[in-house]
Formats: C-alpha cells, structure tokens, sequence
C-alpha cells in the first residue's frame, strides 16, 4: 500500500511545477497506472515516489509509514524496472540479473527459471551489450522483481517487445498483483493500462485529470452504441444503434435478424478517447 | 548482513574491473614500467669514487667535507627509479581509474539501478577503493619481482604494500570525488589532467629534492612527494626514517579527507541525479 497526499514537485529554477497537487493511493496487491503524454511528469512523480528525488510538498506513505522515516528497508522492498535498458554491457544476461542481488537480505526468485519464462533461456550467458533491445527490456523487467519485491515500479514495460512477448510480460505482472505485489505502472499505452490496471490516473500538465477505473472512465464518457455494417443489394451501409433506449434496442434486434451483416462495432469509448476527452489533448 | 553485501559488490566491480581490461592494462604497464627501469638504469653506483677523488682533492687543498646526512648511503638509479614506477600507478592510474569506475557507470546509468537497491553511497565507494587496491597491490607486487630490491627485508616490504595501500586508497577517494560532479569522461579528463600534473610535480622534486625548496615547497605537502621518499626509504637504505611518520600523517589526513569527500559527493550528487 502506497499513499501519495497533495504532492507537489518543482526542478530547480522551473517557472511552474513539473508535479501539482497529486494523490491518490495503491493498495496491496493493485496495480496503479499513470498515464499522460510525454513530458506531463510520469516519471518525475516516480522519482519523488522512490525516493530519486526530494519530497518537497506533501506527503508519500508505504505500509503506513512516511517515506522520510524509511530508509535502506525501503528499497529492500522496492523494485524499478527502468524505461531505457540500463545494463552491464560485459556482463551476461544471468550475470545482470542476478549482480545486485546479495545486497539485498531476502528470498529471491530463481535466475534461470525467469530468464526462460520470457524467452531468454538461450541467451543467458550472452553478453548483455549483445542483446536485442527487446532483450535488453525484458531482462531490466525481470531485474526490477527477482528480489520479489512488495513495491514495483514499471515504466513502459512492454513497449518494444511483439505481441506474444509482451503477453508473457503482462501474465507476469498480473500474477505478481494477484499475490499481493503493488505495481506502480506508467505509460503511455491505453490498451496495456486498459488490460492491466485497477485503477488509472491520467495526468496532465503535472495534475490527475481523472482518476477511476478503465471501465468506469470508459462508461462515464463513452457512448454506449452499436453500429452495425450491413450490405444490401451490393451496397455497404452503416446505421448507429444507441443501448438507452428500449426502441433502439429493437430496432438493433431487428437489424441483426437481417441478412448482410458485415461487420458489428461497439462505441464504448477507448481509454485513448476518454484521455482525448478529459485532457483535450492527443497522446505522443 | 553488510559484510555479505560488501563481497558481492566487490565480486561484481571486480568482474567489471577485469572484463573492462583494466587489470591487464594495470600490469602491462607494470610490466614495461619495470621492464624499462630493469634494462635501462644503471644497477651499479656511479659517480661514487668520483666523490671520494674529490673529497681528497679537496681535503689536499686544506678544505674539509661535511656530510649533510652521514647516514644516507648512496641508492643506485635503479633503485631510485622502482619508487617512481610504483608511485606512477598507484597516484596517477589509481585516481584515473576511480574516476573512470564512477563516470563509466554513470554513462551506462546502472547506477541508477543501483541506486534503488539497498546498497547506499558507503558500500559503493568502499568496493571501488578496495578493487584499486587489489590492483596496486599486484602492480607493485609485479615491479618489485622485475626489479627485485636489493637487501630490502620482508617487514621493508610490507611496509611497502602498507604505503601503496594508503595511497591507492587515498588517490581512488580523490579520483571518485573529482568525477563526482561531471558527467561523462570527457569532461572529466581535464580536471582529471591537471590534478595528476599538481601530483606529478614531486617527480622532479624527487628526482633533486632543490626543487621542493624556494617557494616550491607546497610540493612536500602532496601525497606523491611524502609517497616517492617513503618508498625510497623502504626500499633502500635512504637514511631519512624521518620521512615515513611524515608520509602517515599526511596520507592519514588526506585518507580521511578523501573519504569524507567521496563518500558525501557520492551519497548527496552522485546518488541524486542517477535515473
Ligand atoms: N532534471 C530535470 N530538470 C528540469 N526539468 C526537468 C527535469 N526532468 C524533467 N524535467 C521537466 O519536467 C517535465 C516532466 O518530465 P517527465 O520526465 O516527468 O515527463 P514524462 O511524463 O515522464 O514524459 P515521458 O513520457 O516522455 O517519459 C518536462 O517538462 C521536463 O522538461
Ligand atoms: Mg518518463
């Protein structure tokens, strides 16, 4: 459980602050999304969260305690999986993922058996500075948790891997939530947020703009209707079918009893759109 | 719990330390350093009976010769030089290489990733100073086997090892505390230049100690100077045990200093602008 209260954070001789009034809080085993376009302060708001940079207005708890008053423990507990691979470039994948590892007096998972649940098996005991970036990216994923740390960080953890990579990443962060793992996610990816978070912040210009589940923020300010493509004589038409009303709703019925159904497209907003919405302002 | 934490950082720093060549470029140097001292400088006295002739001529004349140091004995080149070359890599390399350590990992930004674990700014600088001085220990190791020093006892020689580790010591403290606030190598190797040509000023002190004197004599403050004649001291018969309380005292302030330093540009600028 991590609790962030009116957080407020300025660089040096910044003329307006990168962070404003942020808070919201984790609890054990969530996972936590911090969405924004680039440059809204995602991760100046993790730095001041793990303690990279100073807390200067408001206040920061883990398990209850101000972060101030925890030290080394603190990071024992904490995991960050970095944006930018940072690696040892002369030293091997199992070398890399295991280097840090007796600072830390705890139980952790083992090397081999990570390095092959995301493909990395083979090149265990290849150079790091020899990886693909995808390589490098899962092997940075796999550093920040094989402590099994309570608090995980990810800053972009799937972007540059394919498909079915990044389907393994997401199964092992959803399993590390389910037990009891609180997972700090940004990005700027809604579908990964969409399919991952309990909860999503979007921020903007360094404030939370909303704050809600994907769903909730989906229904709030989606539209909840249908549109249906049909072909009739050889021509495609498309007709909108709204879910409120109970004579839209049957006129939909009666469209689907009719033959040519191309295609069927709920407009439930995409969380890309509800940001769209809220912030008045596109993605980067 | 710390002391486990401290072997596996030391563990990890000398694995990077070996695979970034820079123990084979310690001992090649080591090697063609002593090499060079063992093929090229004089291991007879010169000049020694020229000062006896002289000191008769003199004496004939009516003059009478006074020794400053009745106790010095006169050291061949060579011996005078295997201080310089084991001083060279232990003052100079040792605070390149400090430095160097640092601002590679800064590069990479695996500090960052260090700095989120629980290891701390201690922890990190004692590993850096105690993989320098495995280094120096085996350079100096390596030069004195090349030039072995005539009639030096074991005690001489630890009392060697004893000098090259508080100055390795001290010089990666000062090369850490330098690079602390730069960012990369380049901007790094200016500062890095200068301080180790200040350094280097006790060679030509060492060499004719006159130059030390007349304004000069800030020079018998540096590390390298008090280094240069506790190592001539311990290696041959220098006559100036005077020295070697000297060398501890000023290494000793300038250890601790060092330590201070790094330790604090380490824990609050080094550890604060990683990530
Ligand atoms: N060290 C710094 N000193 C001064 N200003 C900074 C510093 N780091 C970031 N900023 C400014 O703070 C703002 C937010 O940056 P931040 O890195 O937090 O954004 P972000 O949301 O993480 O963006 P991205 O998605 O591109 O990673 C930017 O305007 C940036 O210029
Ligand atoms: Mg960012």
């Amino acid at each position: 459980m991590i609790e962030v209260e009116g957080l407020t954070f300025s660089y040096h001789g910044a003329a307006r602050a990168t962070v404003q009034d942020v808070s919201f809080s984790a609890p054990k085993g969530s996972i936590f999304g911090v969405l924004g376009p680039s440059g809204a302060g995602k991760s100046t708001l993790q730095k001041v969260m793990i303690k990279l940079l100073p807390l200067q207005v408001g206040a920061i708890r883990y398990g209850g305690r101000p972060l101030a008053a925890l030290g080394r423990e603190f990071f024992a507990d904490v995991g960050v999986s970095f944006e930018q691979p940072n690696l040892f470039p002369r030293l091997s994948g199992r070398e890399n993922l295991t280097c840090l590892l007796g600072l830390y007096d705890r139980e952790h998972d083992d090397p081999a058996a990570l390095l092959a649940a995301l493909g990395l098996g083979a090149a265990a005991d290849q150079p790091a500075g020899e990886y693909s970036k995808g390589m490098k990216q899962r092997l940075v994923f796999l550093r920040s948790l094989i402590h099994r740390p309570s608090l995980l960080f990810l800053d972009e953890p799937t972007s540059g891997l394919d498909p079915a990579t990044a389907e393994l990443v997401k199964q092992m962060i959803r399993d590390r939530a389910a037990s009891g793992v609180t997972v700090i996610l940004t990005t700027h990816d809604m579908t990964l947020a969409d399919q991952l978070c309990d909860t999503v912040a979007f921020l903007h210009d360094g404030s939370i703009a909303a704050m809600a589940s994907p769903r909730a923020l989906k229904l709030r300010f989606g539209e909840r209707a249908v549109r249906v493509e049909r072909r009739i004589d050889g021509r495609l038409t498309q007709e909108v079918f709204g879910l409120e009303a109970p004579e839209e709703q049957a006129r939909l019925a009666e469209a689907l009893r009719s033959p040519g159904i191309e295609t069927l497209h709920s407009l439930e907003a995409t969380l890309e759109q509800v940001f769209l919405k809220v912030t008045g302002r596109a993605l980067t | 719990m710390r002391a486990a934490a401290l072997w596996s950082l030391l563990w990890l720093d000398l694995r990077l330390a070996w695979r970034g060549r820079l123990f084979a470029v310690t001992l090649a140097l080591g090697a063609v350093m002593a090499g060079a001292v063992r093929i090229f400088a004089p291991a007879e006295l010169g000049g020694a009976h020229e000062l006896e002739e002289l000191a008769a001529a003199w004496a004939a004349e009516g003059g009478r010769l006074t020794t400053l140091r009745p106790q010095a004995q006169a050291m061949t080149l060579q011996a005078r030089l295997v201080p310089a070359v084991i001083c060279l890599d232990v003052l100079v390399v040792g605070f390149f290489f400090g430095g160097v350590m640092l601002l590679q990992e800064k590069a990479l930004r695996t500090l960052a990733a260090y700095r989120v674990s629980p290891g701390g700014a201690g922890l990190y600088v004692t590993s850096k100073v105690l993989v320098n001085l495995l280094m120096a220990l085996l350079y100096t190791a390596l030069v004195l086997v090349i030039v072995p020093p005539a009639g030096a006892s074991i005690g001489a020689i630890a009392g060697v090892m004893g000098v090259v580790s508080l100055g390795s010591a001290t010089c990666t403290l000062g090369g850490i505390a330098l690079a602390a606030p730069f960012r990369g190598l380049s901007s790094f190797f200016y500062p890095a230049a200068v301080a180790s040509m200040v350094l280097s000023a006790a060679v030509p002190a060492y060499v004719a100690p006159a130059f030390a004197t007349e304004g000069m004599s800030w020079i018998r403050a540096l590390p390298t100077y008090q280094a240069f004649f506790a190592l001539c001291e311990l290696l041959g018969p220098g006559g100036r045990a005077g020295v070697l309380p000297g060398f501890l005292w000023i290494s000793g302030v300038g250890l601790v200093i060092t330590a201070a330093l790094a330790w604090w540009l380490t824990a609050r600028r080094v550890m604060q602008e990683v990530a």
